[in-house]
């Protein structure tokens, strides 16, 4: 961390309005409202060392400041839970296709052009009466970008990515899933390059609904398997 | 090394509530996720091993996205790319970086590099040492360097699942040694296994380890 000199001068930085000048970064008021929150520090140091480095590197020219809109732009919008909601739903309606997805969940979403940087490498695992899937990165927060879009806090915190290997049945009972004792617990650590979906069990309640309809009902955190859909 | 990444069945963490808001909720959040990829990833080469380089309380009393910017950070000022005085005082001078034809990446050149279709397996022939059905033992091993192997199955014995096919092997190999693409398997290891009583006995964690992670079992 840096010394109080250094912040102080980042933030008579942050309020000269500089940075704006220097086209470097837009949005500025979620950064600036954290940097005047006296109830986090923290939040406040990162926001000014991130417009530090970033500001820096934009007036060396080492950075385009589109790029970097257009990565945001695209994990925030491109890609997201909607694209793997509609795989699921397919799923829910097409046995042949569930089949194939289960069999090589890779060639499916080839298929259906969903590839991507962390994701290509597709294995999709269903939930089922008796057997419920769960997945974690215990080494890191590996996740399936192309489908899911990014993960969201709780799949990154360290207490998931240490409990839900040793205990996931207090992790869903945390989250709000009771499981039976009968029902089978497969936990899945994205270790490799292999990336993870499950498949949840179809809600009760959603005959004769449309492949638009059942893709509305499927949520995030259903297809990485921390909770299950109820009835309609 | 067993770091401070290798978080699994560690105990005494409170888990948060499940979050539904946006994934980069703050702006320098996106900020730093937008340098990732405009310069961290593609031209630094900085990648999800820096992290694990992060000291260890430095790493527990971080958030995921403040991880990302220390490592940036380090890898601008080691490669020279910015100074601790230009970053204590971004609003003064900067020295121009004379790098030799260097173009930022633009965005049409990530966005074709995020949606890629690029798998990790290789079209190498590499018989496999083992066969779905096989029971492994995981080896009782921490290499200097990385492992993809988790602690918690170090020395534990599991079953074959499947088989991924040859990926790079990731681990920092022996001194004097090159990194040997092989097999990656999918690994069923019991709960009770892993975790003795405390495992449910229906229970099971599925690991995807590599050929050089795994010895036969008796």
């Amino acid at each position: 961390m840096d010394g109080d000199g250094k912040n102080v001068s980042r933030r008579n930085f942050l309020t000269t309005g500089s940075l704006a000048a220097s086209g470097a970064v837009v949005g500025a008021s979620g950064a600036e409202a954290a940097a005047q929150d006296p109830e986090d520090g923290a939040q406040s140091d990162y926001a000014l060392r991130t417009r530090a480095l970033v500001s820096v590197l934009t007036r060396k020219n080492l950075v385009d400041p589109a790029t970097m809109d257009a990565v945001v732009d695209f994990y925030e919008n491109r890609v997201g839970p909607h694209v793997g909601a509609r795989l699921v739903a397919r799923s829910w309606l097409d046995a042949d296709y569930r089949r194939r997805l289960l069999d090589d969940a890779r060639a499916v979403a080839r298929a259906e052009g969903v590839t991507g940087f962390q994701g290509t490498d597709l294995v999709a695992v269903a939930n089922t009466p008796a057997v419920h899937n769960l997945v974690v990165c215990t080494l890191c927060s590996c996740y399936p970008w192309p489908l899911l879009g990014l993960p969201p806090a709780w799949y990154k915190d360290t207490a998931y990515r240490a409990r839900a290997v040793a205990d996931p049945r207090g992790v869903l009972r945390e989250f709000g899933l009771e499981l039976d004792d009968g029902v089978e617990v497969r936990v899945w650590d994205s270790t490799a390059e292999i990336r993870y979906l499950v498949i949840p069990e179809r809600p009760a309640g959603t005959d004769g609904l449309s492949e638009d309809a059942l893709a509305a009902r499927v949520t995030r955190d259903s297809m990485v398997g921390a909770e299950t859909l109820g009835a309609a | 090394m067993q770091g401070i990444h290798d978080l699994g069945g560690m105990e005494g963490f409170t888990l948060p509530e499940r979050d539904t808001g946006r994934v980069l909720a703050e702006e320098w959040e996106r900020q730093v996720w937008g340098l990732l990829f405009a310069l961290g990833n593609p031209v630094l080469g900085v990648n999800a091993r820096d992290l694990e380089r992060i000291p260890p309380a430095l790493y527990l009393t971080m958030p995921y996205y403040a991880r990302w910017l220390h490592v940036q950070e380090q890898a601008a000022l080691e490669r020279g790319l910015v100074t601790e005085a230009e970053l204590g005082d971004p609003d003064g001078p900067v020295d121009p970086v004379e790098e030799a034809g260097f173009t930022p990446p633009a965005p049409e050149e990530i966005l074709a590099l995020l949606a890629a279709d690029r798998s990790a397996e290789l079209d190498l022939d590499v018989p496999p040492r083992f066969s779905a059905g096989d029971a492994v033992v995981a080896r009782n091993e921490t290499p200097a360097g990385v492992t993809r192997m988790p602690g918690y199955v170090r020395g534990r014995r599991g079953v074959i699942r499947t088989d991924h096919g040859v990926h790079a092997f990731q681990d920092t190999p022996p001194p004097g040694t090159e990194p040997r693409p092989q097999h990656l398997y999918s690994v069923r290891f019991r709960a009770a296994e892993l975790w003795g009583a405390r495992g449910h006995p229906r229970d099971s964690v599925h690991v995807d380890l590599w050929d050089d992670h795994l010895e036969a079992a008796d």
